[in-house]
């Protein structure tokens, strides 16, 4: 399958196979890959199916067991992340490895600096570092501090510290993931540039949208193998998408039928001043979301959605503004009084807000509810109850590889999350507050999730969705509000709204320009 | 008698250990550590320099041999590290043990509790030309050794690293210990050098104590100037450029309660002022939110982060292999 046939590739895998005994997973089970020069590669499949065992194995993180890497014809053992940077290997994580005190060019040759009597050179850092931009059709300021800058431009700085060091194979790590809808439309942009400069790169990703828009082959991973390796458009979304999960998915959740019922969660004037911790707080924010309806709250994170699930969880106290659930004022109120209200709350933390990973799952299922009669009397556990509880949660919600009595810690995130989705919609909930619902999930997990959200709307439940991904928000939503900078515009009706609309408020478009 | 060259004099001088330790701080904070040992360093120099200054009658050995005793202390946090020792668990320790040990040495072989006075010479003040034959100035030089003038100079010197390749990379490999592995900089040899250099310096601060300015040593002579000299690098918000002011601010502080003494004030009373200025120093840093992250995140990193290079941050095999 080498598109470029009759050169030599820029890399090529050969049998490549990784073993880890102590868990006692083949994490990569004889993957042959090969990118060709100036090629986008764009490697996907759910999580846990080997793609980043695959790149560390690259990447000299762990030695595989058998197999060969060759780049550009050349044998290459790499035993180190110097080795493969040496090799021309360049890869860009999810979470940026850059000193934010330091400035662009300070970044990009850390290690390299230019030096003049002994001391770092400023000036030449920069010079060297500015070429490198007007080289690579990066944007970007050399003069800036890491800092300051918005999350797109630290990803392009790490991209040219690749660069810098050489990279003719350039892997990125689910680029996109932290990216607004606009800045992920650049990146693609960009990656198709740095391709035409003949770079070759490895695009990593589950987003089948953008993976169809940026490669120029689809490789698909399952269970550690390569299970499909078509050309660009030689494949539907829905096609890739049976690849990746081995059946037949439903990419798009069915809408409502639009008739929803009585406001059930009020919130108005809700305030809340910025904090150190990076929380830009919340400005005047007012909301309300009816029976039998989703209203969905798209934006990038960390703009204010957390502060307002947490508030009306009962975890954040406000400064100013009111809440209240089916006409009941309960400003301030505690997360019991939330709860026992008919709040329930899908933490967008699942690991240390939904869960506690060291109890066992009955434990877990119950944490929200073990007060009730239901599951205690004069203070005492009724545990053939819980037990119960947890059974029903475990055969509902499909929850795999998991036992009552067992700790959860070593389930999959997908079924972490489903043992809180289970907890949280059994017993019919007036309000169901869902944050990042489907963060980091594959999506076989996604597609259960959205089911069970819309069985929640359609048994009248009013569900407010936060979310960053914004097809999650316009496949699931009624009406679409958009939260930038602590304020939230809308809600709009989800007829009113398409991608382009809802990104172009996520990125701090002004609503009068709509 | 001039009070007030005679003031600032003694203010130079009680300034001199504390700029040491300070400066000590200040390199290890740099390099992503959160150095608490510092007082048990400058304890171990100015024994271990007095020690050496009397069996050999050379002073300059004595302060090699004290900065020898604190880059080991250093050391051996820098091992203890490496192995995953907590240390601000290990620094309380050393503190303790190091003032136990002098206690028990000089009980057991220097023949007393209190004081060990070996009969030295302390180092001669340094002889300014013209400037010490002037009357005001000649009283503010007065018992001015050369490790006075080494502190300041050490402190100017410090600024001018900090803008090295080699100080760059210190400051990266403290701010971001990952990004500093990816760029192939070696955290765990870093931080290694930073540790054994501020133990070194914070020896040389104890011997300016006993070797330099007394000529004997004390039980406890460090006297908690270790901690006050990681105060004054908090106060300096951990940049070369504050860290002299900063340590003034103790050094004056302790002069001021010394001379107050003089007066009709309650002795209890003085001997709060520079333990007052710290704990108002610390409120000032306190109030400053983003210094207080940098604390935070220095103190957490005390005890997260390895000295050895990690080659990769998030993927380790054992969350890879959870199945899906």
């Amino acid at each position: 399958m080498t598109p470029t046939s009759g050169e030599t590739p820029r890399l090529e895998i050969r049998g490549l196979r990784k073993y880890f005994a102590a868990s006692g997973v083949l994490a990569v089970d004889d993957v042959s890959l090969e990118v060709g020069a100036g090629e986008v590669v764009a490697l996907i499949g759910e999580n846990g199916t080997g793609k980043t065992t695959l790149m560390n194995l690259l990447f000299g993180v762990h030695q595989p067991d058998a197999g060969e890497v060759f780049i550009d014809g050349a044998r290459a053992d790499i035993s180190s992340q110097q080795d493969a940077i040496s090799h021309g290997l360049g890869m860009v994580h999810q979470h940026f490895e850059l000193v934010p005190s330091f400035t662009v060019a300070q970044n990009v040759l850390l290690g390299r600096e230019p030096s003049r009597r002994g001391f770092y050179d400023d000036a030449a850092a920069e010079r060297q570092v500015a070429a490198l931009i007007a080289d690579s059709n990066l944007d970007l300021d050399p003069h800036r501090r890491v800092a300051d800058l918005p999350v797109g431009a630290q990803q392009r700085v790490e991209i040219l510290k690749a660069l810098a060091a050489d990279a003719r194979l350039l892997i990125l790590d689910e680029p996109t993931a932290v990216l607004t809808p606009a800045e992920a439309d650049d990146l693609v942009a960009m990656v198709r540039r740095l391709a035409a400069t003949g770079r070759s790169v490895v695009f990593i990703s589950h987003k089948l949208p953008e993976v169809q828009a940026v490669a120029d082959r689809i490789v698909v991973m399952r269970r550690g193998r390569v299970v499909g390796d078509v050309a660009r458009g030689g494949a539907s979304d829905a096609e890739l998408a049976r690849l990746m999960v081995g059946r037949d998915v439903l990419l798009t959740a069915e809408p409502g039928d639009g008739t929803a019922g009585d406001t059930l969660l009020e919130v108005a004037g809700a305030m809340a001043s910025p904090s150190a911790d990076g929380s830009t707080g919340l400005a005047d924010v007012g909301l309300s979301v009816r029976a039998g309806e989703i209203v969905g709250i798209a934006g990038v994170s960390g703009n204010g959605q957390d502060e307002l699930v947490e508030a009306v969880a009962g975890l954040r106290r406000l400064e100013a503004g009111r809440i209240s659930v089916a006409g009941i004022e309960l400003t301030g109120s505690s997360p019991a009084a939330m709860r026992a209200a008919g709040v329930a709350h899908i933490a967008a933390d699942r690991m240390h807000v939904g869960l506690n990973l060291q109890a066992t799952l009955e434990e877990n299922a119950v944490s929200t509810s073990f007060r009730s009669r239901r599951f205690s009397r004069a203070g005492i556990i009724r545990r053939r109850a819980r037990r119960q509880f947890a059974e029903q949660v475990i055969a509902d919600y499909e929850v795999r590889g998991a036992a009552p009595a067992r700790v959860v810690e070593s389930l999959s995130g997908g079924n972490l999350q489903k043992i809180v989705v289970g907890r949280e919609l059994s017993g019919n909930p007036r309000v169901v507050l869902a944050n990042q619902p489907t963060r980091g999930l594959d999506v076989g997990s996604i597609e259960f999730v959205h089911r069970a959200l819309s069985k929640a709307r359609s048994e009248g439940s009013a569900v407010l969705l936060v979310s960053a991904e914004l097809d999650e928000v316009l496949a699931l939503a009624d009406r679409i509000a958009v939260m930038y900078d602590g304020k939230l515009l809308g809600p709009f009706d989800r007829s009113e709204m398409d991608r382009e609309r809802v990104g172009q408020l996520m990125a701090g478009g002004v609503e009068k320009n709509l | 008698m001039n009070i007030v060259a005679d003031f600032l004099n003694s203010g130079i001088r009680l300034t001199t250990p504390i700029l040491f330790a300070a400066i000590a701080s200040l390199i290890s904070a740099r390099a992503g550590v959160l150095n608490l040992g510092i007082e048990s360093k400058v304890l171990a120099g100015a024994f271990v320099g007095i020690l050496v200054a009397a069996a050999t009658g050379d002073n300059t050995l004595g302060v090699i041999a004290a900065a020898l005793a604190g880059a080991l202390i250093g050391l051996l946090m820098a091992a203890a590290h490496r192995i995953g020792v907590d240390l601000v668990i290990l620094a309380i320790g050393l503190n303790i043990l190091v003032l136990q040990l002098t206690v028990f040495l000089m009980r057991s072989y220097l023949g007393g509790v209190g004081t060990y006075a070996p009969g030295i010479d302390r180092i001669d003040a340094v002889e300014v030309p013209f400037l010490s034959d002037l009357p005001f100035a000649s009283q503010l030089l007065d018992r001015l050794n050369p490790l006075v003038y080494l502190a300041f100079t050490l402190a100017i010197l410090l600024g001018m690293y900090f803008r090295t390749r080699s100080g760059r990379h210190l400051l990266a490999v403290g701010e971001a210990p990952i990004a500093a592995a990816a760029a192939g900089l070696n955290v765990g040899r870093t931080q290694l050098l930073a540790l054994v250099a501020a133990g070194a310096i914070a020896g040389i601060g104890g011997a300016f104590l006993s070797v330099g300015d007394l000529g004997f040593f004390t039980r406890n002579m460090s006297a908690d100037r270790g901690w006050i000299g990681i105060t004054a690098a908090l106060l300096a918000l951990n940049r070369p450029a504050f860290i002299v002011p900063a340590a003034a601010v103790f050094g004056f502080a302790s002069a001021a309660s010394i001379r107050l003494q003089a007066f009709d004030v309650p002795p209890n009373l003085t001997q709060f002022i520079p333990q007052g200025a710290a704990f108002v120093a610390l409120v000032l840093v306190g109030l400053r939110a983003q210094s207080r992250g940098n604390v935070a995140r220095l103190w957490r990193q005390s005890s997260r982060i390895r000295l050895r290079p990690r080659r990769s941050t998030r993927t380790s095999p054992k969350s890879e292999n959870t199945p899906t």
